[in-house]
């Protein structure tokens, strides 16, 4: 168990420092230059050139690595070209309202899709089942921003129930009703993957051997899909989740643009607008190392759900 | 008795229909998709603009024929890039084994922990944003999906008694893979070729949404839906017709995938 865990660890930071080698080389191809980002055109050439030694630009690209790795490791990203301030500081300002968002939206999808998903399998290949898949494909194929859209034009700008955008001062009662229709928005798509999923394996599992026995032992309908079919069920439902937090932290950029939320997300589309690549460069690693991160945990809750998968042997 | 395959009907019609439009669409329309009316802006449905029109009193049904090309050609550059990188680096890692195998999965393990959307926007403000930028940035995100899947085939394939037959009787590794490995694996890269086909489709519309896919005066789904937002009081229409195209796009290339997918395994059905 242990060297199981401590091979993923290893393999979990190689992946993040391969994830921040790619994004840094790419984003040295950035035509625009840093220096006259933050001089402004105006600037001597004298004034660029000190600015560019003082900023490393002089340097080759391996030893920027480097250095740009050394200060990852004792946990200094560089400062914002824009906001002259240090990245990562930037970086936990944003974090919460992106986390809040995104485990909204997880908590909505799972609340929604358990189920309905539930329902569709007892129910398989009746009208009911067949109107829950109908209904997951085109929840599917519905991009988030425009059910955002969709969203504000109805319960702001008919209805007049929520804020169209914006976010609430820390201690406002008022912080809720700005992550309502954002977290909606982003996870109707999640939502419609897991009742998907669910759906599928519940009617999987429910011709297995064991649910035949707990039948037989005359165990309650509502028990056997509870405690034994759900139970099973849930561990591609977990896969579905690791796999989709690339896409709910992508979706949340577009989202916190539409709803106009202090998050990451738009901290990074601020840092792309401006050419701000040391935070771009930030705010990508960090992005990309929760998405690993939220991977590494649903391997070790694969172990929780199914106890035969024995997390030593694999 | 086997049960029709609905998702492959339905979602193969979809595809055709929306390919046949975008093919032929420009013989249809009698407006240009970029030529505004400024004394017809903001119309809803009438005869003339069947789906009403847009700020510039631009037709908004050319828009979104207009549309369904670059969808199109960003979903398919994007698809053809991801699938011929991730068979090669798949077959690659498959069959030559050790760490040159090992390396690259793991070089496809970091690509993937990159949120595609974010890889795009990474390489929007590096290479500019337009079509070509965005087609190589889901066409990289794509590679380590099919890389994964072509790997996984030639895994399963190479152990096959007919593989090991091919190889007693003196066949090289290249003959291997493109008689036995090949055939076997493409059915489900195909499958996944079209929801990749999806996906591309709805992140090219959040790029150009947020201004870093499609330059206007070219009118992509999302660029309609991002002007639409000023104007969603007075002409919600604006922001209903570009969604709506792109949510039956969309929901036809996933109904597909699912429908290549069944075919494959008729026993799940």
């Amino acid at each position: 168990m242990r060297a199981y865990l401590l091979r993923k660890a290893v393999g979990m930071v190689v992946t993040v420092l391969l994830v921040s080698a790619i994004s840094f080389f790419v984003l040295q191809v950035v035509p625009g230059d840093p220096a006259q980002v933050i001089l402004g055109t105006e600037a001597s050439p004298e004034a660029l050139e000190d600015l560019r030694r003082q900023l490393g630009l002089d340097r080759p690209l391996g030893p920027r690595y480097w250095a740009w790795l050394k200060g990852l490791l004792r946990g200094d990203l560089g400062e914002s070209l824009r906001y002259q301030r240090p990245v990562l500081e930037l970086l936990g300002e944003r974090l919460p309202v992106t986390l809040v968002l995104t485990f909204a939206a997880v908590v909505l999808a799972m609340t929604a899709a358990l189920p309905v998903a539930l329902l569709a399998a007892r129910h398989a290949g009746t009208p009911v089942d067949l109107l829950v898949v109908l209904v997951s494909q085109l929840g599917l194929a519905l991009p988030p921003f425009w059910i955002g859209l969709l969203l504000i034009i109805l319960f702001s700008l008919k209805l007049g129930w929520l804020p169209p955008g914006g976010y609430a001062l820390p201690g406002d009662g008022t912080v809720l009703s700005y992550l309502v229709l954002p977290a909606l928005a982003l996870s109707i798509p999640l939502a419609a993957h897991l009742v998907w999923i669910l759906r599928q394996s519940i009617l999987e599992v429910i011709e297995r051997e064991f649910i035949r026995t707990a039948r037989a032992k005359g165990l309650p309908e509502n028990l056997v899909y509870y405690r034994h079919a759900l139970r099973n069920a849930l561990i591609p439902a977990m896969t579905v989740l690791g796999i989709h937090m690339g896409a709910l932290l992508g979706g949340s950029i577009i989202i916190e643009q539409i709803f106009s939320l202090p998050g990451l997300g738009r901290l990074i589309l601020f840092a792309v607008y401006n050419r701000d690549w040391p935070l771009l460069q930030g705010g990508v690693v960090f992005m990309a190392a929760a998405v690993v991160l939220v991977n590494f945990v649903t391997d070790l809750v694969y172990g929780l759900l199914d106890p035969r998968i024995s997390v030593s042997d694999t | 008795m086997r049960a029709r395959n609905y998702p492959l009907l339905i979602g193969g019609t979809i595809v055709l229909l929306v390919a046949l439009g975008a093919l032929l669409g420009g013989y249809l329309l009698s407006h240009h998709p970029a030529q505004g009316d400024l004394a017809a802006r903001l119309e809803g449905p009438s005869p003339a603009h069947p789906l009403g029109t847009d700020h510039f009193g631009r037709d908004i049904l050319s828009r979104i024929w207009q549309g369904s090309r670059i969808a199109l050609s960003v979903g398919g550059g994007s698809v053809a890039l991801g699938l011929v990188g991730g068979l090669a680096i798949g077959s690659i890692a498959g069959l030559g084994k050790g760490w040159v195998g090992e390396l690259l999965m793991r070089l496809m393990d970091a690509l993937l922990a990159f949120p595609g959307v974010l890889l795009a926007m990474a390489l929007a403000a590096a290479l500019g944003p337009r079509e070509s930028t965005v087609i190589i940035a889901l066409g990289l995100a794509n590679i380590p999906i099919f890389a994964r899947l072509a790997r996984a085939a030639v895994l399963v394939v190479e152990k096959e008694q007919f593989v090991l037959a091919a190889r007693v009787l003196g066949a090289g590794p290249l003959h291997i893979w493109w008689r036995h490995i090949l055939p076997n694996g493409l059915p489900s890269l195909l499958a996944q070729a079209s929801l990749s086909f999806a996906t591309a489709i709805i992140v090219e519309a959040g790029l150009s949404f947020l201004g870093l896919g499609t330059q206007p005066p070219l009118a992509s789904w999302g660029r309609m839906l991002s002007e639409a937002r000023d104007y969603m009081g007075i002409s919600p229409w604006m922001a209903l017709f570009p969604g709506l195209a792109l949510a039956i796009t969309v929901l036809g290339f996933n109904l597909l995938g699912e429908g290549i997918r069944r075919a494959l395994n008729p026993r799940r059905q």
